[in-house]
């Protein structure tokens, strides 16, 4: 007797060890430049485009997952984690290859969602997941709470929101908004016709170059504001701080605002202007510092 | 012909929408926008934003003399972890109009500051009052619907706290944290600068960045 209820717990757990381990391979058609849309609480979702047809799903489904909802109508196919009856945990890895041109909305809890080569609009959102791209999507919304939004470039419209993540930036080119409460932004490189940064206690780090009319705006309350300035730019500056300090390698020193207030500011145009960076604090520290 | 330069033109950008720039310097002024695209666009925002502040009322102005009962609003309006305790249940439709209206009333407290920006900003009147937060004191009734609107998406976000993980429930209070300080530093440095246009700005912003983390946050997917 003994015995056989040993046989059938272990039975039950070569069961529970399969269902953990569930597979996906499944390819669907989508018009090349149709809609996904990804959902799902915990795991990975990635994504790269391809050349090939339609989209293919593979991946591992683990326990806690009931099945993957797959639906398509119009020009939009629909990819759905769905856990089981009052369950709240069950990751699934997923890897899907898109049309390269295709447009992406993909949400997460838990999941970190990494992006590669899609050349569409994306919407990327996570709860604590991590959020990654690359490739030059037409545009990009990513948010994340406290995950971290990281972009090896931006599009010609990029959107990215963290509220405790950071927002790291390899390469930028077009306009980008981004934004965090306690999370801080860093701006590697590149050239942008705009760029609003704004944070309330994290910093901003930009080593972005502005175009030749190009528009920058930096704002934070408490964080520091760090800005690379390439030694040939050519931009106007407006740097106002009301209790912070400003710190200028590449130009004329800042003047306090008031006789005996706190307040600093410095305008000075570098070459021959034409570009506008204007940086704005509350207490946070402002340094331009000579590439 | 005179011309000007990109700080030239700012310096003198409200002139120029108000239209009482003299003849040489408005023609050096419009000469400058014709070739630069950066300040064009300052000039049409500047002048988007005066005509919308036309439309709005003109009695919105900060009282100086409120400030001695400001700290203590401040404190009581300040986001404890885990202190949304209040009472009765919001439907999901009175929350997103919570949501859209406080998103207006930011735009429309912004936009009525900058009203009494353009009235050369900001007078004092002497009436007292008691107890008003900032905001209250400089925006009167505006003020006191977006603060309305924000009590509401923090009580609906606190009926979502089971919804949420703890990592992420701690995550939004202490952030919301982080925008109160902010929000209560500006208010104190107010209270000796009333007038400074820029702190005026950054205290919407602020304001700004809590609707917007509320509204967030009440529309997180459940977690647990």
């Amino acid at each position: 007797m003994k015995k056989t209820a040993l046989m059938m717990l272990v039975a039950l757990a070569v069961v529970g060890v399969a269902q953990a381990d569930r597979t996906v391979d499944e390819t669907r058609p989508l018009a090349a430049d149709g809609r996904v849309v990804i959902s799902n609480i915990s795991g990975e979702i990635k994504v790269a485009g391809w050349t090939g047809d339609g989209v293919n799903i593979t991946g591992t489904l683990e326990d806690g997952v009931r099945e993957l909802d797959i639906s398509s109508g119009g020009n939009r196919l629909t990819i759905e984690v769905e856990l089981e009856r009052r369950s709240r945990r069950g990751s699934a890895y997923l890897t899907i290859k898109v049309p390269t041109n295709a447009n992406l909305e993909i949400e997460t809890v838990s999941a970190n969602i990494s992006v590669d080569g899609v050349a569409g609009e994306l919407e990327l959102e996570s709860v604590s997941g991590h959020v990654e791209v690359s490739g030059e999507p037409r545009s990009l919304e990513a948010a994340s709470v406290s995950g971290n939004v990281i972009a090896a470039s931006t599009a010609l419209s990029s959107d990215l929101e963290s509220v405790s993540g950071n927002i790291i930036v390899r390469h930028a080119t077009g306009r980008l908004d981004a934004s965090v409460v306690s999370g801080d932004i860093e701006i590697e490189g590149g050239v942008l016709e705009s760029f609003d940064g704004e944070s309330v206690s994290g910093s901003i780090f930009c080593a972005a170059r502005p175009t030749d009319r190009g528009r920058f705006d930096m704002e934070t309350m408490s964080g520091k504001i760090e800005m690379v300035v390439p030694q040939d730019i050519s931009a106007d500056f407006y740097i106002e701080t009301y209790s912070g300090s400003i710190k200028n390698e590449i130009g004329p020193p800042p003047k306090r605002t008031d006789e005996y207030g706190p307040g600093k500011e410095l305008r000075f145009t570098a070459g021959s202007g034409g570009a506008r960076v204007s940086i704005e604090s509350f207490s946070g520290s402002v340094k331009l510092r000579a590439d | 012909m005179k011309k000007f330069n990109c700080e030239q033109l700012l310096s003198k950008l409200d002139e120029l929408v108000d239209g009482t720039l003299d003849d040489t310097e408005a023609t050096a002024a419009r000469s400058h926008l014709e070739s630069c695209p950066s300040c064009r666009s300052e000039f049409e925002s500047t002048q988007e934003l005066l005509t919308a502040t036309r439309s709005l009322p003109r009695s919105i102005e900060p009282e100086h003399e409120l400030w001695s009962g400001i700290a203590e609003n401040i404190k009581r309006q300040r986001v404890v972890r885990g202190g949304f305790n209040r009472p009765g249940t919001i439907g999901s439709r009175n929350l997103w109009m919570a949501a859209a209206a406080a998103a207006l009333l930011v735009v429309s407290v912004t936009i009525a500051y900058m009203a009494g920006l353009e009235q050369g900003r900001p007078r004092i009147a002497q009436s007292p009052q008691p107890h008003p937060s900032y905001m209250q004191a400089a925006y009167g009734d505006l003020a006191t619907e977006l603060e309305t609107a924000r009590d509401q998406l923090r009580a609906s976000l606190d009926q979502r706290q089971d919804d949420l993980s703890p990592e992420t429930w701690s995550v939004v209070m202490d952030n919301l944290v982080v925008i109160d300080d902010a929000i209560e530093r500006i208010e104190i440095a107010l209270v000796d600068n009333p007038n400074d246009g820029r702190l005026n700005r950054q205290l919407t912003v602020a304001y700004r960045r809590q609707i917007d983390l509320l509204q967030r946050a009440t529309r997180l997917p459940a977690e647990v």
